[in-house]
């Protein structure tokens, strides 16, 4: 299972903090600072965004300086993993493919995969359960849904 | 029109058929996240959003509200029956409430705390009709210095009360207001990084950032973890406490509404301190300190209440200031501005069906709690038995249903998702991401008001700290600084008991 030094992670979000403060900071800028009683639309964002890239450089200082943190590992679950590249594949076939397919889809792997379910109940579940959520929130409640390509929402 | 006849408005309003139903169907919906380990309220709220657009505004506000104190609700339960805090305020709970449990008297507990929780939200609710009125016509006068001000004292004051490092939090905070500049500019319309796509002109979906930062981040982390270990569900006979329990209770849930009352209102203290705070005076003012950390019915019925109490004041900054106070009352504000509503002020006269209805379903909302949850306790802690893995799959379709709702856009699926994977790693670190969301809230007035209290004062900063409302705000973040430090040193010898 991955693991992740705390220290190293803990300084590297704060370098990306402090490099998307300075980053945003820079095109702040550039969209006009105004003066003082008139500030620019840059204005606001400029100050927020030094802001930020001062206290990421503040966080990774803090992760530098603590040698020892409580916990030396942090331990990124492969259940975790796995749910999120499942996630962005409900994502992509979200858009192309419409709830009942993908949610089916989606459903029967992380119950497969993650939930270490057997084959054809987890199928079933899923089938019934998209159906279901499809059917309350297409035709009960009316919610807006991408096309899909069974016909089943509207 | 005097408040009486506003408030039986409001019960006119929140005992519709369909305002009680979404306020049954909001404590039910609270009461299982606040039981789930993890999933708190802001989580609940967050999923449940989308939901309210397609509500009137009456309705949606009455539903979330009701996921927010059933959430509190819920919390205690597991931490009486199983020492695990539903959500971060049951913490105290575990102290004195699973050792009563461990001695037998689970039900009695469960029934103190519904009690104190009961007392406690009914009594802030009470505060909260007398004290809103006054505060908002006081509002009124303040100016937009004085308002950018109290929004950046708030953030201040989130920064110190937070429970992790205060760089941390800030951090978020200004990560929040950054995000929150993504848009035309309020001002002059021009656009700012919007590189190009029309679907950012309103900025980021704050419905997916919410739902990524706590729904799907929370449900990454917690996909591996299995069935809780069941525990002894108490009968109903059980629930019954004694006189001298009752006796017992009765002081401590008097003084923890006090206590959690004045804690709600002040913006950024959160629950969790209350609770301390109230145990600390308990354990202070009792007769037997010893019994403590033993199952001592004041340890229980104190902070239960508070925390409750908590839940109702809350309500204060955010209907009168138009400033969640924390950030569960942040997705409040957001589906209130989603209907093109503002809190504030001038909420109470322009919308009185919003305060005063909300007002009497949360009357409504606590009474149910005891009502159904009592008796339910067995059918809530069931949910525990519940694998993550098979939960979390149907949420997430939930979760992507409700984005997609909002705009009928793939972007804001995209934001979704972005948003689950920063939230889940920021977590790992020990980054809280619900200042984050306040500040994305907060930012465009807080920006709108600076840059308006700049233009009136032709570039002079001294506007920011002239004024007697300027002042009052500045009191505060004295005030909770201080409260901070001695609740601090009280929390080290708690977190000793709690080992």
């Amino acid at each position: 299972m991955p693991r992740l030094s705390t220290r190293l992670g803990d300084m590297g979000t704060g370098l990306a903090l402090a490099g998307l403060g300075t980053w945003w900071a820079w095109h702040a800028a550039a969209m006009g600072l105004g003066r003082t009683a008139d500030l620019g639309p840059g204005a606001f964002p400029f100050a927020v965004a030094t802001l930020l890239a001062l206290a990421g450089l503040g966080c990774a200082w803090r992760a530098w300086r603590r040698p020892d943190p409580d916990q030396p590992t942090v331990r990124i679950e492969p259940e975790a993993l796995l749910g999120a590249a499942l996630i962005v594949g409900l994502a992509v076939a979200f858009a192309t493919l419409g709830l009942v397919v993908a949610g089916a889809l989606f459903l029967f792997l992380m119950l497969v995969i993650v939930g270490q379910r057997r084959v054809l109940p987890s199928a079933i579940a899923a089938i019934v359960v998209t159906v279901v959520l499809a059917l309350v929130f297409d035709r009960l409640l009316g919610v807006q849904l991408p096309t899909d390509i069974l016909g089943l929402t509207r | 029109m005097s408040a009486i006849e506003h408030l039986l408005n409001g019960f006119a309003i929140a005992l519709s058929w369909k305002n009680l139903g979404l306020c049954l169907l909001g404590c039910v919906w609270g009461t299982a996240v606040g039981v789930l380990p993890g999933l708190g309220p802001m989580a609940g709220m967050a999923l449940l959003l989308p939901l309210t657009f397609s509500l009137d505004p009456t309705g949606g506000i009455i539903m979330l509200a009701g996921i927010f104190y059933g959430a509190m609700y819920g919390g205690s339960t597991t931490s009486i029956l199983l020492r695990i805090p539903g959500e971060a305020a049951s913490i105290v709970t575990c102290i004195d409430g699973y050792q009563m449990a461990r001695n037998g008297r689970a039900g009695a507990a469960l029934s103190i705390a519904a009690l104190g929780s009961f007392v406690g939200g009914t009594l802030s609710i009470i505060g909260l009709m007398l004290f809103a009125p006054y505060l908002a016509d006081v509002m009124l006068s303040v100016g937009p210095a004085a308002e950018s001000v109290m929004m950046a004292v708030a953030l201040i004051i989130v920064t110190a009360v937070s429970s992790g490092p205060a760089i941390k939090t800030f951090a978020m905070i200004c990560l929040g207001l950054v995000a929150g500049t993504i848009g035309l500019d309020a001002l002059t319309a021009d656009s700012r990084f919007m590189f190009g796509r029309l679907v950012l002109a309103d900025g980021l979906s704050f419905v997916a950032l919410a739902i990524g930062l706590f729904g799907l981040s929370e449900l990454l982390m917690s996909l591996n973890e299995g069935a809780v270990e069941k525990p002894r569900t108490p009968s109903l006979r059980d629930l019954v406490p004694s006189r001298i329990e009752l006796r017992e209770a009765a002081a401590p849930t008097l003084r923890g509404s006090a206590i959690g009352f004045v804690f709600g209102v002040i913006p950024g203290v959160s629950h969790i301190v209350s609770t301390f705070v109230s145990y600390a005076a308990e354990k202070k003012l009792s007769r037997t300190p010893e019994r403590f950390g033993h199952g001592a019915v004041a340890g229980l019925a104190g902070p239960e209440t508070a925390n409750n109490a908590t839940t109702g004041s809350s309500m204060i900054p955010l209907l009168v200031l138009g400033i969640p106070a924390i950030p569960s009352t942040a997705i409040l504000l957001s589906a209130l501005q989603n209907h093109g509503i503002q809190p504030g002020p001038l909420l109470l006269t322009e919308n009185p069906e919003i305060f005063w209805g909300l007002i009497a379903s949360m009357y409504i909302g606590n009474l149910i709690l005891v009502g159904l949850n009592l008796p339910l306790v067995g059918v809530f802690v069931r949910l525990l038995q519940t694998p993550m893995a098979y939960l979390a799959p149907i949420v997430v379709l939930i979760c992507f249903i409700g984005v997609y709702s909002v705009n009928g856009s793939m972007f804001d699926i995209g934001v979704l998702c972005a948003a689950g994977a920063l939230g889940y790693w920021l977590r790992k670190f020990g980054y809280d991401v619900a200042p984050a969301l306040l500040a994305l809230v907060l930012g465009d007035r807080m920006e709108a008001g600076f840059r308006r209290a700049l233009a009136i004062s032709d570039g002079d900063y001294s506007i920011f700290w002239k004024g007697p409302a300027v002042k009052v705000f500045l009191a505060l973040l004295l005030v909770v600084i201080v409260v901070k430090i001695v609740t601090v040193l009280r929390a080290d010898k708690l977190r000793q008991a709690l080992d």
